[in-house]
């Protein structure tokens, strides 16, 4: 089920496949067997049971069994089964931990996953240049595990980077609570080892900076998958803060806590991360085993953080307070050691998971929306779900202006269904039409594929088409994700209609 | 072709060039356009690509001596009527732009309310932000505040056939698509004409301190550089040479820049630290006025550079980056009053001089640069000259091999400017 499944009238490319599990034909004996003879018989997975995992990613609604698995442990072996692959014209996907959120890891086209599970080590931590070179399988949370020793970490932290990989966080420039401060993945990127969908292996990107090439690493991550296959990656380490205060303010209203949002920013305040959980949100969270003693009563709740230097710090978060009581806080607390500083995160990060307790499916939007224009969307989003009978639930990153509602159904019931893709969309128009985009962190994917037309106009697609064209001209990686099928499909580009025979296929 | 542009776009909007001043690497351009907005800018560039017609954008006219020499240019297509702040949100860190808009001009007006670009690279007066993004430009705060390429939320620009296209967004998390921002940013020109940017902005710190270091070698200020001063937070970190400081009266000796930036009470801390960074070297906490000085002189005269050489590397080879770039490439023949800074936390190294070089010593100074590139490339750095009159004809190349990316970057060129006007031979595409 989709957003997208809304109007019937919706032409058959714009609807994604239905929620019963289809199965792609068999994989070719013939290529099955060269598979195995380059990557061994263990990392090729045909079996059907064994492939009922990779069915589906962090939106559990949609399931679609891939054709085979892969489990490459080097970029040759990439480079190999991608090579075979493109010979029996057989798509493929590139898959972290299957945590995503927009369905980027479904196998649509019938194509093979590949995953990168296996490749999981990190090569190289090279503290002198605050850099590492790691796998993509590597988890996120890991990465700065191996690099706190040396007094570094690795600042992107999307709520679910105790699973999710680095390959992941780059194919869809992840972000998280952080990033308000410190940025998204793609700030954070060096270099990349990528296989080409055609199986050529090239660096992008590297230690050095000498701006005589394009930014092919900057354009490669939030890529989806769809330009090849990133297998080393090396990313930005930061060194760790020395001081850290984290803050919980309660509010009676919406209203006072994204007032305090607009005001701590416009007040010169830059807090390493601010994030907004409502009552909603807040009632699943203390129901669970993630309880950390938020009062219930709040209409919402504010997690500030700053950190940096020890010097100052203190001021910064002082002001904070103040400007919270000013728009009436009805409570202010500040953690006073790591282990309520790690409660009170834990509470934030788990929220998602503690709202799947709610109901069998979670609908998760993603839309972002200027900070200033926060009152009047929530508002507006409340709306939305109360006039069509739906629960709401919000935990997000108010200090960017990413939303994360969150609206629990159940996917059984055909009514309620239909009611939450009406609710999706008008939620997403809403922040279009207030200056906002459709995705700030979790990716276009499959889910919202349809709304890029909200926000781009046939030029800037046209546009991508084109450059997706120059990595993968026959559309094998990551098929039917990003940009809507038809947009393509009826684009003949510049570059495809020169006549000089460099092989450019529509 | 000028009657055909003033058809176009308006009699007043194209200027013949005989007696205009505007050269790029010596050569006159056919027609100077200044379109009035993003739709006759496209209509320009659609006749240019009708007709082959080889257009250069220009923004303030300050940067057109960049890269290699055009072999002519039909078109000068300037941004200056296209400019202007447009939209300052300061509750949401934001500024549009249009793309014509001198740096100055919008510095000044985010400070208004307390926020900056964070953006300070060595300018010439009238640099607007379309070259500083096209460029993808940068001065000592690119170690705290980034570069451009962290800075632009979205552009709208013009295709070099001639479509207007929005790439990016307004917002400061943005996911959807792909990110052509990232492409065009350090594009230099060659994927389309900027005509207006969305930007990042930060707080404006409330204070600074800078100290001032001296040796009489770079060795030990870049020993400093990677250790004591890397843990103050510095702001930037900047290492020049005898012959800079000696244009500011200073004492002619290596001299390390720690500037650190933020609330008053971190000041305070700093100051401390620095005064006790390095008790065997001497050094310097600068006093406000002193402080605004040396920044500001430092990059105005870096902004007069006639001739530059930019080498890049991994920080922890910012020894031998200097000395590469010091001791090899500016040996003999090349001549004297060269300046060198470098931005000890990024592994940046610059060379450059006020004076432009005679045939002779360019000739030796593209030899030089050639023979050290190799040897600079294998490790892991690369050498650059992204302002330098080479002969015509030579075939020195300014920015070196891209490596194996040239074909991908062949194939957004062709899909961003089918025809190959925007600037054909002056990149590494």
């Amino acid at each position: 089920m989709s957003n997208a499944t809304s109007s019937p009238a919706a032409p058959a490319d714009r609807r994604p496949p239905r929620p019963v599990r289809e199965s792609a034909p068999p994989l070719d004996p013939g290529l099955r067997r060269a598979l195995v003879r380059e990557l061994g018989d263990d990392a090729v997975i045909t079996d059907a049971d064994a492939l009922t995992v990779y069915e589906t990613d962090g939106l559990t609604a949609y399931r679609i069994r891939p054709r085979a698995v892969l489990l490459p442990q080097h970029t040759s072996e990439v480079a190999a089964a991608i090579r075979l692959l493109a010979e029996a014209g057989v798509p493929f996907v590139p898959r972290g931990a299957g945590t995503g959120l927009s369905g980027g890891a479904l196998a649509l086209e019938g194509a093979a996953v590949l995953s990168l599970a296996r490749m999981n080590r990190i090569l190289e931590i090279d503290a002198d240049n605050r850099r590492a070179r790691v796998q993509p399988g590597v988890t996120n949370s890991r990465l700065s595990v191996a690099t706190r020793p040396f007094g570094l970490y690795y600042a992107p932290d999307p709520s679910s980077q105790s699973v999710c990989t680095i390959g992941g966080n780059v194919a869809e420039n992840a972000g998280g609570p952080h990033c308000l401060k410190y940025g998204t993945t793609v700030n954070h990127i060096l270099g990349l080892r990528v296989v080409l969908p055609d199986g050529t292996i090239v660096d992008l990107g590297g230690p050095t900076d000498g701006g005589a090439a394009y930014d092919l690493t900057g354009l490669f991550v939030g890529s989806e998958g769809t330009f090849g296959v990133a297998t080393e990656i090396t990313a930005r380490l930061l060194p760790l803060p020395e001081s850290v205060e984290t803050l919980l303010a309660q509010f009676d209203t919406i209203d006072g806590a994204t007032g305090a949002v607009s005001a701590i920013i416009a007040q010169g305040l830059l807090p390493a991360a601010l994030e907004m959980v409502d009552r909603e949100a807040t009632i699943a969270v203390e129901a669970s085993v993630y309880a950390a003693g938020l009062s219930t009563d709040a209409a919402a709740s504010l997690v500030i953080e700053f950190d940096g230097p020890a010097a100052g710090l203190e001021d910064d978060a002082d002001r904070a307070v103040a400007i919270c009581r000013e728009l009436g806080a009805t409570g202010v607390r500040r953690a006073a050691d790591e282990a309520e500083r790690q409660r009170l995160w834990y509470a934030r990060k788990k929220a998602f998971g503690a709202m799947g307790r709610l109901a069998p499916d979670l609908l998760v939007q993603d839309a972002v929306v200027p900070r200033s224009r926060l009152p009047e969307v929530m508002a507006r989003v409340y709306d939305i779900a109360r006039s069509h009978g739906l629960r709401l639930c919000n935990t997000f990153h108010a200090g960017d202006g990413n939303l994360h509602p969150v609206i629990p159904f159940d996917r059984r019931d055909g009514d309620s269904v239909r009611r939450v893709e009406l609710a999706s969309r008008e939620i997403v128009q809403a922040c279009v039409d207030a200056g906002g985009t459709i995705t700030g962190e979790h990716g276009v994917g499959l889910d919202k594929r349809d709304y890029m037309p909200l926000i781009f106009d046939d030029t800037a697609m046209h546009l991508m088409c084109d450059v997706r064209r120059v990595f993968d001209p026959r559309g094998l990686s990551n098929p039917a994700k990003v940009l809507p099928i038809r947009t393509c499909r009826e684009w003949i580009g510049p570059a495809t209609r020169r006549d000089d025979g460099d092989g450019v296929v529509a | 072709m000028i009657e055909r542009l003033r058809q176009l776009i308006g009699d007043d909007a194209v200027a013949e060039t005989d007696f205009a001043a505007i050269r790029v690497h010596g050569r006159r351009p056919g027609a100077i356009v200044s379109p009035w907005n993003a739709e006759q800018a496209a209509a320009v560039l659609r006749t240019c690509t009708e007709n082959h017609w080889r257009v250069e954008p220009s923004g303030g006219g300050t940067w057109l001596d960049w890269g290699r020499a055009p072999e002519r240019v039909d078109v000068l297509l300037s941004a200056e009527r296209l400019a202007g702040v447009q939209d300052h949100q300061p509750a949401d860190l934001t500024v549009t732009v249009a793309a014509g808009t001198p740096l100055h001009e919008i510095a000044e007006t985010v400070s208004a309310d307390r926020q900056t670009l964070g953006l300070d690279p060595a300018v010439r007066p009238g640099a607007t932000i379309g070259a500083a993004i096209a460029h993808a430009s940068a001065g000592p705060l690119r170690l705290s505040m980034g570069t451009p390429r962290d800075q632009v939320l979205g552009l709208e620009m013009v295709t070099g056939d001639g479509r207007v296209v929005n790439v990016g967004g307004r917002v400061v998390k943005n996911v959807a698509g792909y990110d052509l921002v990232r492409l065009a940013v350090g594009s230099r020109g060659t994927l389309g004409f900027i005509t207006r940017a969305h930007l990042r902005l930060r707080p404006e710190p409330e204070s600074s301190v800078t100290a001032l270091y001296v040796a009489d070698s770079p060795d030990p200020l870049v020993e400093l550089a990677a250790g004591p001063a890397a843990r103050v937070w510095p702001a930037a970190l900047e290492l020049v040479s005898p012959a800079v400081v000696s244009r500011f009266g200073r004492d002619p000796r290596w001299t390390l820049a720690v500037r650190c930036r933020g609330n008053s009470r971190f000041i305070d801390e700093a100051t401390r630290r620095l005064h006790v960074l390095s008790p065997d070297t001497h050094h310097d906490v600068l006093d406000e006025a002193g402080e605004t000085r040396f920044w500001e002189g430092l990059a105005n005269l870096e902004a007069r550079a006639a001739v530059e050489v930019r080498l890049t590397g991994l920080p922890s080879r910012l020894r031998r980056l200097i000395r590469a770039g010091h001791d090899e490439i500016l040996h003999e023949g090349t001549g004297g009053d060269w300046l060198v800074a470098a931005h000890a936390g990024n592994g940046i190294v610059r060379l450059w001089r006020t004076d432009p070089l005679d045939h002779g010593r360019t000739d030796a100074l593209c030899a030089a640069i050639g023979s050290a590139r190799s040897a600079i490339e294998t490790d892991g750095g690369r050498v650059v000259a992204p302002r330098i009159d080479a002969r015509d004809g030579s075939d020195f190349d300014p920015f070196g091999h891209p490596g194996p990316v040239l074909e991908l970057m062949q194939g957004i060129k062709a899909a961003f400017d089918p025809a190959g006007v925007l600037s054909p031979g002056r990149f590494t595409v």
